[in-house]
């Protein structure tokens, strides 16, 4: 039994370790084509042209920079104030109030966020707001925020718990006030950690397709204003795979996704950093 | 209540008698139809028809697009693909498709029921959708800024919009790209300034319907090939379709087939 429990470990260990090494093999062995050709420089300069073989990617990773940036920023200011309330300020009940009701948005499915900015969100922006902006890197990003604030609020949430007790209690005998126990102990000492969500929150909004996908209008032009209409990495994969496999078009689907797994390969390396950081505070 | 309820139970015991869906007798096992999104509602009232009917078959319909669909039939991953453009000669050829046509359909340019356009002539639709024309104000309307929506590469009623609409001019970089039939509709309905184009079949109050050069999207004018803008809509098998998927094929080429396409705003061909 023993055995067989030591078996399952070390198999399951080897396969969730080679995947990564597998996908990434798979990636540039289809990508690879791609690099030693005159076109390869295009794909970071041109636009997205298939029918002037234009296959420029250029406007779709600004894309995923503009949206993902913004709703990072969107979901961090609102998972800061949320967590530094819960955590520093509120009492215990409601605290434990709010945390219960963000964790539970963590449970919504990505589609019924977006769906519902489709019919409710966009008409109105549509309408009252900007006309016809309602597709935008605006909505889009507004709305991702939603669905990555639960990972930055539950990641900030463990980054304050993990201040020893020991500092803040000894500051509060020691007369110091809530607010300077929150400004003085708390938010130095959970700096790195904190880092760390925003991070993670990063990586997970570019992750995101399916928001981008419903909101963001998709169009192939350069984004250059809030409220115009952009397409990211994700959606760009969904929306171009049934061009034929021989096409270059087709080809360039891994290339986005290569640029995609490189990115997250960053992120983490980040994270790993601000955590080394944080042990030898 | 009660009343409506057994009248229910009466149709429905009607329809499972109905002679028509004897040709699915004694087939069993799973049918799986993907692609064009311009077919799935059509098709979806038939397969509830043979489902209730014939609990042993089981028919799944998904989306994706023509060009997915087409794609996926190929590799074997699907039974049948739906499609709204014929297969081009290059997919027949690599894959032996054969296509059976069900329906004809008109392809129409929609606008927003509040939208001042009703009609337009081809040389400003080609002019609008290539974002020479940007404003309302350039058509002599009031409105500002035209949002353009279009399909992405997948979608066969873009082909067929881009080779008879638009006489194969260009499509702007701006236009904001929706993945299915529906969601044009409902990107559409839901702006103002937007227009775009759908499958006639699925064009409901929701959307406006515009006419090119005086001549309406009407039944009569597609079938009389006043309005241009029509194409097949296509069932494509890899080879010859195996018995579940030539039964399912027959019974939207049959008669009763026939007044379902109708239903739902096709137009069946002649035989």
């Amino acid at each position: 039994m023993k055995f067989l429990f030591k078996f399952g470990l070390v198999v399951s260990v080897i396969t969730t370790s080679s995947l990564v090494f597998l996908i990434l093999a798979f990636l540039l062995y289809f990508s690879i084509p791609l690099f030693d050709s005159a076109i390869f420089v295009g794909f970071f300069t041109q636009k997205w042209d298939v029918s002037k073989s234009l296959y420029g990617l250029l406007p779709m990773i600004l894309g995923t920079i503009y949206i993902s940036v913004l709703a990072t920023f969107f979901a961090t200011a609102m998972s800061f104030s949320l967590a530094s309330l819960s955590e520093g300020f509120l009492p215990k009940k409601i605290a434990t109030v709010v945390e219960g009701i963000i964790v539970l948005l963590a449970g919504v499915p990505t589609v019924l966020y977006a769906f519902v900015a489709l019919f409710l969100l966009v008409p109105l922006i549509n309408i009252y707001f900007f006309m016809g902006k309602g597709l935008s890197i605006f909505t889009a990003s507004f709305v991702l925020a939603f669905v990555v604030l639960p990972t930055i609020y539950v990641m900030m949430l463990s980054a304050f718990r993990g201040v020893p007790k020991k500092h803040i209690k000894t500051s509060l005998c020691l007369g110091a006030t809530k607010k300077e126990v929150f400004f003085s102990i708390m938010l130095p000492q959970a700096k790195p950690a904190l880092l760390g969500a925003i991070v993670f929150g990063f990586a997970r909004s570019v992750g995101d397709t399916l928001i981008a996908l419903m909101l963001s209008g998709n169009s192939l032009h350069m984004p250059n204003t809030l409220f115009d209409s952009a397409r990211t990495l994700t959606s760009h994969i969904a929306l171009i795979n049934a061009n034929d496999y021989e096409s270059v078009a087709f080809k360039a689907i891994f290339l986005c996704a290569l640029l995609l797994f490189i990115f997250t390969f960053f992120v983490v390396a980040t994270l790993k950093y601000l955590y080394k950081e944080k042990r030898y505070a | 209540m009660k009343k409506v309820l057994l009248l229910v139970c009466f149709v429905g015991l009607l329809s499972l008698h109905a002679s028509d869906l004897d040709i699915f007798k004694g087939l069993g096992g799973s049918l799986n139809i993907a692609g064009g999104t311009a077919h799935v509602e059509c098709e979806k009232e038939v397969v509830k028809k043979i489902m209730q009917a014939y609990p042993a078959i089981n028919i799944t319909i998904a989306g994706g697009g023509s060009g997915v669909g087409i794609k996926q039939v190929s590799e074997g991953l699907i039974d049948i693909a739906n499609s709204g453009r014929a297969p081009k000669a290059e997919e027949v050829h690599r894959a032996n498709l054969k296509s059976f046509v069900f329906a004809i359909d008109g392809i129409g340019i929609v606008v927003n029921p509040k939208s001042p356009l009703s009609n337009l002539i081809t040389t400003q639709l080609i002019d609008i959708f290539s974002g020479k024309v940007k404003t309302f104000e350039e058509l002599g309307f009031k409105g500002g800024e035209i949002n353009l929506y279009v399909r992405d590469s997948s979608s066969g009623t873009q082909d067929v919009f881009v080779e008879k609409g638009i006489n194969k001019g260009v499509i702007s970089d701006k236009a904001k790209v929706v993945a299915s039939n529906a969601s044009m509709k409902t990107a559409i309905a839901n702006d103002l300034n937007a227009i775009g184009f759908v499958s006639l079949g699925v064009a409901d109050d929701s959307v406006k319907l515009l006419c090119i050069d005086d001549v309406c999207p009407t039944i009569d004018n597609v079938v009389n090939g006043k309005y241009k803008v029509s194409r097949g809509l296509y069932l494509i098998t890899k080879g010859e379709p195996k018995p579940l998927a030539k039964a399912f094929i027959d019974y939207l080429q049959s008669p009763k087939g026939a007044d379902i396409v109708k239903k739902h705003g096709f137009i069946a061909p002649k035989k």
